[in-house]
């Protein structure tokens, strides 16, 4: 089973990877995608590890930078704070979706939020009123949905898994 | 370090955040890729054009289908500007015609400077089979006169043969009762060209008539005009000779071919004086 859990992390992290630097910047209603591998990472945190989810953040952000940033870093620093601050968050395996979005949603707002700040210390442009309405709240919003996906989509890996052993 | 990695999976987690917050401050503001950056890139690119491509086809694929009046407007669109720039490129290649043509004109203008010319449009035509009569703008306002010679870069065209205030009328040498005095330029020899010779109703040539007997005329030779009779200066190029009349042909001596295309000249050169 372990076998299966692996190519569902990987095809997931290839597709994440594609989705956030090829597809969805054409697919998006008003300039509104979600973040998809921090979403891949949070919904393996859940479901799996942190370890799981400190891996999957470190090189999805790092190719996503590579990509397509100019400042390479800042997105897997970001995704591995938001993976430790998930971690410390409190909830056990009982808590309920609409609360692990929550939680998803917030941190993908802090990530999204920290981005828009250092992007505008390092001199370019912070566009305050876009964050609300096309920015930093829908993305966050669709991330966190996005990440309740994963976990409903890693949830039968990880039980069979438990069954198995 | 696989103990630390499943015992304090944290702390690997803030040491490896703070190893990249530091990677990006250094490449914050970089003009170059570092070799990793253009290796991963290079090896990623070609993949990542082609799911972009791939995801252009389906969003073109669900345009179509889904909003095929926005596919309508912008055939629309697209169908009136190749319209306009098919106009555009009828104007352009109109106009590189007629620069090409005025170009030559300016040739024959600056190769007999000794004259003094008019350009003068051509504004209407006859619809006979054979085009003997012309009309250009430009007339008695513009100083010419009757009997004033026509003339384009590839030789004689007519002359004048009616003048109003505004536009002229001009007889071709494809007319019958057209007729210059004329001399072979290589002898000097003079005659008279004028009148058609015509093959199973085509049209050979003029008629070259009145030269002296002993003339040594032959095949090739260039005709100018003789500038007798006071119509047409003295030296313009009419045309040459392409074949000799046999001996007892009595109506004329030689058949002499012009290079003007009667049936597509668009601007003619009206010649209002020469010096001296």
């Amino acid at each position: 089973m372990a076998l299966k859990r692996y190519v569902a992390l990987i095809s997931s992290f290839v597709i994440a990877l594609f989705l956030d630097t090829a597809v969805l910047p054409k697919w998006n209603l008003f300039g509104m995608v979600p973040f998809v591998m921090l979403a891949l990472m949070l919904g393996a945190e859940q479901v799996f590890s942190l370890q799981t989810a400190i891996l999957i953040g470190a090189f999805g952000g790092l190719f996503e930078d590579l990509l397509c940033e100019n400042m390479i870093g800042l997105t897997p620093a970001l995704c591995l704070l938001a993976a430790v601050a998930y971690e410390k968050l409190p909830k056990s395996s009982d808590t309920k979706p609409p609360i692990l979005g929550l939680y998803c949603l917030l941190l993908a707002l802090a990530v999204e939020v920290f981005r828009a700040l250092i992007a505008w210390i390092i001199g370019m442009r912070f566009p305050f009123s876009n964050m609300i309405l096309y920015g930093a709240f829908p993305r966050a919003m669709l991330t966190g949905l996005w990440a309740l996906l994963y976990m409903t989509i890693f949830k039968p890996l990880l039980k069979r898994q438990v069954d198995a052993t | 370090m696989k103990k630390l990695w499943r015992n304090r999976p944290v702390l690997i987690a803030l040491l490896t955040a703070a190893l990249f917050l530091v990677l990006a401050a250094l490449t914050v503001g970089r003009r170059t890729a570092l070799r990793g950056e253009d290796l991963f890139s290079g090896a990623v690119l070609p993949v990542q054009e082609a799911v972009s491509h791939m995801t252009d086809r389906v969003t073109d694929f669900f345009t179509r289908v889904f909003f095929p009046s926005s596919i309508q407007q912008e055939n629309k669109r697209l169908t009136d500007l190749v319209s306009a720039y098919e106009r555009r490129m009828i104007l352009y290649e109109a106009m590189e015609q007629e620069n090409a043509r005025l170009s030559e004109l300016l040739d024959y203008v600056s190769a007999n400077s000794n004259f003094y010319f008019m350009t003068a449009p051509i504004s209407a035509r006859n619809m006979n089979p054979y085009v003997d009569t012309i009309t250009v703008r430009g007339g008695s306002r513009s100083g010419i006169t009757e009997q004033m010679a026509a003339v384009n870069a590839q030789g004689i065209v007519g002359r004048v043969i009616e003048v109003g205030a505004t536009y002229s009328k001009i007889r071709t040498m494809l007319n019958e009762d057209m007729r210059i005095s004329v001399m072979v330029e290589r002898t000097r020899d003079e005659g008279m060209l004028g009148g058609l010779i015509l093959e199973n109703g085509q049209m050979v040539g003029l008629k070259l008539y009145y030269l002296p007997k002993d003339a040594d005329l032959q095949v090739g030779d260039t005709i100018v005009t003789s500038g007798l009779g006071g119509i047409f200066p003295k030296g313009l190029y009419v045309g040459k000779v392409i074949f000799l009349a046999d001996e007892d042909n009595g109506e004329y001596d030689a058949c002499v071919v012009s290079d003007v295309d009667f049936e597509h000249l668009e601007e003619v050169l009206i010649v209002l004086g020469s010096e001296g």
